[in-house]
């Protein structure tokens, strides 16, 4: 299979005139075409911050080493400018908190077609239709509607299929997805996760799926990297993390699933 | 837009700017005379069914001439603004996103324009140039950009952390678009604020300017020139002070509670 993400050796640290934070310590991973990838950890692992970087959204106080090759292209080095035509449209984000990852003041509408404008060269009008096609593909009752509405005025997982198809808008081969499901009700979640599964076989994504919760991943993932302090502890095919695993912190990890 | 006109302060502040506003756009309909025609024979006639607020020592419409300085006061007033508000939201946007030695560069520069004495320093660039309604215009908007200033660099300091802003970089967006698009706009309540306070601000200081004889030059009317005009007479003819002192205050009274409205609206402090 081909490797659409290739992560090679990467640190990262925060640097700034008191103190040095070491928040990853050099971890390999790679995402295969078409693939679903969990990544998986506590709060404060890393995990996030592996994401963000991977496109160099981190704050300038980051220091990053490394290599991140996505389609032959070293994504760390790349100048801002060209960075801006993979982000978003080559790679899409989806995050935690979905209400506060929209602007306040502009509809949904807006910004759904934003992307479309910026990146495909779309007119205003063009935009529209396919912001409403995108809204009924993650499924959003009354799509048309639903354009002229603020964030403000939507639940909070309406407004995660907002992002979906905010970061769906222009087709990109992988999604990173932060937490996609912590903020909402399970209910909730569980739509949100058929959404991502579904769209994952009709698009052919790759999903970088970030998450402490296992269960998630064993509903989703093909394969799990366990991540602590910064380090990979374990990267493994699913059945083998949930069935026989072998670091001692994936088996607590596993331990802490609540069960019903 | 109903919460806006539910406050006591934005109805009140609004219907005063309007009525002016009004009485300068519709000038020439409102008054039958030319605010600069001398009619020797009628001079410093009292209040009147003829002339409403009298006229002055060269027989001219007091009215009149109150009503077309309206035009130059408000214009003065808007113009100057703007020009001070939007050097304000492009130096504050562009320190408050880029930091670094732009920001130290552009922070200091506002720290030097802040310790000269706005009305002195007006007065000595006024002394060279040649007073006019254009020059004040400008030179206002050059003294009083540096609250804006400070004002949008704080808000997109602290918005450019916010997370949307993130999702947008992680959309592809460039820094100009983020700055243009999306901070901007979401700092606008404190700026409209600042603006219109600004506005009543910037009319007394024209008013002052022209009573120096420094400002708007006869005989285009100005109500500080009136002012000044009036000084000789202010003993046999209250009409002709009374007037466009009433009308200065008004004015700036409108803009301040318009402006003091929309900030409790709004919710900013300070």
């Amino acid at each position: 299979m081909d490797r659409l993400l290739d992560i090679k050796n990467l640190k990262i640290s925060f640097n700034n005139d008191f103190s040095l934070t070491e928040a990853v310590n050099g971890i390999d991973l790679y995402i295969n075409d078409k693939e679903i990838l969990g990544l998986a950890g506590e709060s404060g692992s890393g995990k996030s911050v592996t994401a963000l970087s991977l496109t160099r959204l981190l704050p300038s106080t980051a220091v990053i080493s490394g290599s991140v090759i996505f389609q032959g292209q070293d994504l760390l080095k790349l100048k801002t400018g060209r960075l801006n035509k993979i982000r978003g449209s080559k790679i899409g984000y989806i995050f935690q908190e979905p209400t506060s990852f929209l602007n306040p003041v502009f509809s949904i509408g807006f910004q759904i077609s934003e992307a479309l404008i910026f990146h495909q060269g779309l007119t205003k009008k063009q935009a529209f239709d396919v912001s409403v096609g995108l809204l009924e593909q993650v499924h959003m009752p009354r799509a048309k509607e639903q354009m002229y509405k603020y964030p403000h005025q939507l639940s909070g997982g309406m407004n995660q299929r907002v992002m979906i198809a905010m970061a769906l808008a222009c087709r990109p081969k992988l999604l990173i997805a932060d937490e996609p499901t912590t903020a909402l009700d399970v209910t909730i979640e569980s739509g949100i996760l058929a959404l991502l599964e579904e769209l994952r076989s009709t698009l052919g994504l790759s999903v970088l799926l970030i998450s402490h919760d296992l269960s998630i991943m064993q509903r989703l993932a093909e394969r799990i990297a366990v991540m602590k302090d910064g380090l990979i502890v374990e990267c493994a095919g699913k059945d083998k993390i949930f069935k026989n695993p072998e670091a001692d912190y994936t088996k607590m990890l596993l331990d802490s699933v609540i069960k019903l | 837009m109903k919460k806006v006109f539910r406050n006591k302060l934005v109805v009140v502040g609004f219907v005063i700017v309007f009525l002016f506003l009004v009485l300068a756009v519709f000038a020439q309909i409102i008054t039958k005379y030319d605010p600069t025609a001398i009619v020797v024979e009628d001079a410093l006639l009292a209040p009147s069914a003829d002339h409403w607020l009298g006229t002055d020592q060269l027989g001219r419409d007091v009215f009149t001439r109150l009503v077309f300085g309206a035009r130059i006061s408000l214009s003065v007033g808007f113009i100057a603004v703007g020009i001070a508000t939007l050097i304000g939201v492009i130096l504050g946007s562009i320190a408050g996103y880029y930091r670094g030695w732009l920001d130290s560069a552009i922070m200091r520069f506002v720290d030097i324009m802040l310790c000269f004495p706005v009305f002195f320093l007006l007065l000595a660039v006024i002394a060279f140039l040649e007073p006019s309604i254009f020059n004040i215009m400008i030179v206002i908007g050059l003294t009083s950009w540096m609250g804006v200033t400070r004002l949008i660099r704080a808000e997109i300091l602290s918005l450019k952390e916010r997370e949307f802003i993130l999702a947008e970089h992680a959309l592809g967006a460039s820094s100009a678009r983020v700055i243009l698009r999306h901070l901007i706009p979401n700092s606008i309540g404190p700026v409209l604020v600042s603006a219109t306070l600004g506005v009543g601000a910037a009319i007394l200081v024209e008013s002052s300017l022209s009573f120096l004889g420094l400002g708007v030059q006869p005989p285009t009317p100005s109500w500080g020139n009136m002012l000044i005009e009036a000084k000789a007479t202010l003993g046999v003819a209250w009409w002709l002070t009374v007037f466009p002192g009433v009308a200065i205050l008004f004015t700036i009274l409108g803009f301040n509670l318009l402006g003091e409205g929309l900030r409790e609206v709004f919710g900013y402090n300070g």
